[in-house]
């Protein structure tokens, strides 16, 4: 199997889950939406009745900003205009790489952890849908695999944070150490350069890092792991032992990542929009794009799963009899205890 | 070095106004890039042309300034929680100035070495040496000139506030010892080095000699006069300039060097040598688009610029440098991504070009009144953007580099422009009450100095503009430019003309704007429509009658109530505007004294909006968002379409957070 080949697996199976994809989208969904109308409430007290309405309107009013964020708390103190369109991805996208992510935005901190544990609870049964297609799943499977699951995950997601948590040291690090390198310089070229150099460096760190706890996941739902550090250790091995292909595979979800984000960024309709057909329609828009995100990174989960389906021991062996084949309906089996 | 291209500038046209030329340097200077030292000697012929006589010379020792952690600058650094001292500071990074030698030139040559000390005249600060005191053998008469010589050696700094040395790249302001002001009655006008000022001297003529090494571009005030080869592989600069208050110099091997001809009718012209980076060559013409503009609009608003040659300098990546003025000479400064509707390197460019006026020509103290230089040429900055340039907008910028700042990569949102005056809005709002802009400028409180000099000057003109008119603002500046020119105006000069040329009495705003720091806020508190009609009881016969008019937009007449408050301390006339839904307008005068003012209108049309300053001519306003006061509210419709916008950062921001699961 060519990576190619997982990358086109990767998006059929995801194409052919379509609830799987709401599901995933309606968690984000409903938890950003109460916090959104905070926010709208919000900015509606601050701007009702006085001539900031119109501002705001026909497209944003940077001094009335300034008033408002002065006083702002909570989540309302995130708002900003700059988080609209392709500028908000790339605040995150940038929050990723550094690390600011766990700093910079006090008041979501909460509901992102809450969401990132609802994702952990979704991927079991997300992970035994696309590592396994061919076998029907009922959504009551799905949530049950998704408890068998959970606990797993939140495990190996704290061993996944002491490397994430060295990656951000060393990124601290290394900045540092351009600092003094760059000393004397007086060129911004070569600091441009130097910093690249290090983001690129995170860059791929983080990526290997993600893609090892990647395959991690796929081994503890195909193999059906509980110890999750060995299921760490899997997926490193499986990494290195399969780079060609485990990269390839990456680079091509990423690469398919930057065109929806680069589209989105020069379809995605600017501040004047005035009406309510142009607010929900920026609205679609957006949520198309979140959706394409979320399909890539599912068919990238999807992919990663026939990869090592495909190249692992136990696949190699016939066994595809795993705990989650058996909960979705395949004839219960034990995995040799040497792959737990 | 690359010298693109070489334009052979005219001769410089005579000045219009000589200055009154009484402190004239002739100074020789050696670079020693091995040791990061300044070696020099200087001769300063100074004339005493007051009614009194001084037996002693204050001399400005800036580079002390940075000598330690003790030092006036510094603590002043640290009051404003500025970085300065952040970081990783060596001792490579501190700079001093020690004078070896002085002389007397009088019939007979003294040694005055000993009888030099240092003053505090500001805070007291033993530890502060930036100001030095010379005893002198006799007494100078008023009329009379005296001669000093000097020699002195100085450590270049890592770059502290624009001076001293970053690889090859060598800045050098405030870098000799400088003679400070002698006012007769009031002694020696010689502040300490302030962290928020810099400079006040005296007019003079300054022949200066620089030596570097020979393969390093040079850039200085004035125009050189002659180069020459040394046998150690060094090239002597000499330069020459008379009627300015200062010198500055600038020499790197990495300087790509551009000349052209500024040309406009009905001005002088001016030969302008634009000392880039190389890697922002691509951003040249903006730069000298930029200082064309300032050329012209504040020649044409206020005066020529009579010195016929102006340099522009790029200042290397991670200098500190920035924007900063000095006599024929300034700093602009750049980013390499640096897309058009950013303001920059626009709005440096002009602002820094605009203090050869506002500075240069009008040479007020920095170090008490930095309002009138600063504020004017924020003011006529602006001016210039909105006169010559698109509108400026909304960005972020993406990628910190290392140590901090702003980030590398720009991403702009076009379809959110900025308006200039409310970023100055914005800024001068946090400082509005902080402090009396008649303070001298470094004991503002702290952090505000920019605030107040900048911001709020520059509000109070653009509110003077809008109320007095262009056509008789002008003529104020114009004036104020044309009697001040080569000498050291202060706030009553000012005031002085505005009166002078308005045929006002303005004493009751700039008591207010100058002299106090209250707060301009006016707003409408409520705004009602009702049917005219009363409901309740009316006249009736034999008994009153009840009464209930029907609450119809299209039928009957109403009663429109407003009320506008005053905010704040300060006061200022407002109008006051009501715009009915069939149209109409009405509009009211308000003297805006009283606390609070009821406006009530009966007519045909229900009331939809009131606006207080509906032309926004107070400019000073702090808070614009409650002028103005609509009967509906329409706030759903923008507060959906950017709380939706904030919704889908959100969504993708918790799909981030899953990453880490």
């Amino acid at each position: 199997m060519t990576a190619r080949s997982a990358w086109l697996t990767g998006l059929r199976t995801t194409a052919l889950a379509p609830w799987l994809l709401l599901t995933l989208w309606l968690a984000g969904l409903g938890l950003a939406l109460p916090a959104a109308w905070v926010v709208h409430s919000t900015l509606r007290a601050a701007i009702a009745h006085t001539d900031v309405e119109g501002a705001m309107l026909a497209g944003f009013d940077t001094i009335w900003f300034g008033e408002f964020s002065a006083e702002a708390t909570g989540v309302s103190a995130t708002f900003d205009p700059t988080l609209s369109g392709a500028g908000g991805f790339l605040v995150n996208l940038e929050s990723w790489f550094t690390g600011s992510l766990f700093d910079g935005f006090g008041g979501l901190i909460g509901a992102g952890a809450v969401f990132a544990l609802f994702w952990a609870f979704l991927l079991g049964g997300t992970l035994s849908r696309v590592a396994f297609p061919e076998r029907a799943m009922s959504a009551s499977s799905f949530f049950h695999i998704g408890g068998e699951f959970l606990l797993r995950f939140i495990r190996l997601a704290l061993i996944s944070a002491i490397p994430y948590v060295l990656i951000y040291r060393l990124h601290l690090w290394l900045m540092e150490r351009a600092e003094e390198a760059l000393r004397e310089s007086t060129t911004e070229s070569a600091a441009i350069f130097y910093t690249l150099l290090i983001y690129g460096l995170t860059g791929l760190l983080l990526t290997a890092v993600q893609m090892s706890f990647g395959y991690a996941k796929v081994a503890t739902v195909v193999d059906d792991r509980r110890s999750m550090f060995l299921a760490a250790v899997r997926g490193a091995g499986f990494v290195i032992t399969r780079f060609p292909k485990v990269i390839a595979l990456q680079g091509l979800t990423l690469a398919a990542g930057l065109i929806a984000l680069l589209l989105y960024g020069l379809i995605a309709p600017g501040a004047t929009i005035a009406s309510w057909s142009g607010v929900v329609w920026t609205l679609l828009l957006a949520q198309l794009f979140l959706l394409a995100k979320l399909f890539l990174r599912v068919s990238l989960l999807a992919g990663q799963a026939a990869l090592y389906r495909k190249f692992s021991p136990v696949v190699e062996s016939g066994s595809d009899l795993t705990r989650a084949a058996a909960v979705s309906g395949a004839v219960p089996a034990r995995l040799p205890t040497r792959f737990r | 070095m690359v010298t693109l291209s070489l334009v052979t500038a005219t001769a410089p046209p005579e000045p219009l106004h000589e200055s009154a030329r009484n402190a004239n340097y002739d100074i020789q200077v050696r670079l020693d890039v091995e040791q990061r030292m300044l070696i020099g000697s200087q001769t300063l012929e100074w004339t005493n042309i007051t009614d009194r006589e001084t037996d002693e010379m204050w001399f400005h020792l800036y580079w002390n300034g940075w000598r330690n952690d003790r030092s006036t600058w510094m603590k002043g650094d640290r009051i404003r929680d500025r970085s300065d001292l952040s970081g990783d500071v060596r001792e490579s990074d501190w700079s001093w100035i020690e004078v070896d030698r002085i002389e007397w030139l009088g019939t007979e040559t003294l040694d005055l070495t000993d009888e030099s000390r240092f003053a505090t005249p500001d805070d007291g600060n033993a530890d502060d040496r930036t100001v030095l005191v010379v005893s002198l053998p006799n007494a100078v008469q008023p009329g009379e000139t005296a001669q000093i010589r000097m020699e002195w050696r100085s450590k270049i700094p890592k770059t502290f506030a624009r001076t001293g040395a970053r690889g090859e790249y060598y800045f050098f302001a405030h870098w000799f010892p400088k003679l400070g002001v002698f006012e007769g009655e009031r002694g020696w006008n010689c502040h300490q080095f302030h962290s928020t000022t810099e400079f006040f001297s005296d007019y003079g003529v300054y022949d200066v000699t620089m030596t570097v090494p020979e393969s390093y571009e040079l850039g200085a005030t004035g125009r050189p006069l002659e180069t020459t080869e040394t046998a150690d592989g060094q090239r002597s600069h000499r330069y020459h300039q008379a009627d300015v208050h200062a010198f500055t110099w600038t020499t790197s091997p990495d300087y790509v060097v551009l000349e052209r001809m500024f040309a406009r009718e009905g001005l002088p012209t001016v030969a302008m040598r634009l000392m880039m980076q190389a890697e922002h060559l691509g951003q040249a013409d903006r730069h000298f688009a930029a200082t064309e503009a300032a050329l012209e609009s504040y020649g044409q608003w206020y005066g020529p610029y009579p010195y016929g040659h102006v340099t522009v300098v790029d200042p290397a990546w991670g200098s500190g440098a920035g924007g900063m003025e000095y006599p024929t000479l300034f700093t602009s400064g750049t980013r390499l991504f640096n897309p058009k509707g950013m303001d920059s390197p626009e709005s440096v460019t002009i602002h820094e070009a605009g203090h050869q006026f506002w500075y240069g020509l009008v040479g007020n103290n920095e170090f008490e009144d930095a309002w009138i230089d600063e504020g004017f040429n924020t003011f006529s900055t602006i001016r210039t953007l909105e006169t010559s340039f698109g509108p400026k907008v909304l960005s972020r910028r993406f990628v910190e580099p290392p140590g901090g700042g702003r980030g590398f990569f720009p991403l702009l949102f076009r379809d959110i422009e900025l308006s200039r005056w409310d970023e100055r809005r914005v800024r001068f709002r946090q400082s509005a009450e902080s402090d009396i802009p008649d303070s001298h400028t470094f004991r503002y409180f702290p952090g505000t100095a920019g605030n107040i000099s900048y911001s709020k000057t520059a509000l109070w003109l653009a509110t003077l503009e809008r109320h007095l008119g262009w056509e008789v603002l002008q003529p104020i500046l114009s004036t104020f430019f044309e009697r001040y020119r080569y000498r050291h105006p202060d706030a009553a000069d000012f005031i002085a003309v505005a009166e002078e040329v308005s045929g006002q009495d303005l004493s009751w705003f700039f008591d207010q704007v100058h002299y106090d720091h209250v707060a301009f806020d006016y707003a409408v508190h409520s705004i009602s429509s009702v049917p005219a009609e009363p409901t309740g009881f009316i006249d009736g016969d034999p008994e009153p009658v009840y009464n209930e008019p029907e609450d119809d937009p299209d039928s009957g007449r109403w009663l429109s109530e407003v009320i506008v408050q005053r905010n704040g301390g300060g006061v200022f006339p407002v109008d006051v505007l009501l715009q009915f839904e069939d149209g109409e307008e009405r509009r009211f005068q308000w003297d805006g004294s009283e606390t609070w003012k009821a406006f009530t209108v009966t007519r045909e049309s229900k009331l939809r909006r009131a606006v207080v300053d509906p032309d926004r001519v107070l400019m000073l306003d702090v808070n614009y968002s409650n002028n103005g006061r609509s009967v509906e509210s329409r706030a759903d419709l923008p507060a959906g379409k950017w709380s939706t916008r904030w919704l889908v950062w959100a969504q993708d921001l918790f799909t981030t957070f899953a990453y880490f699961i």
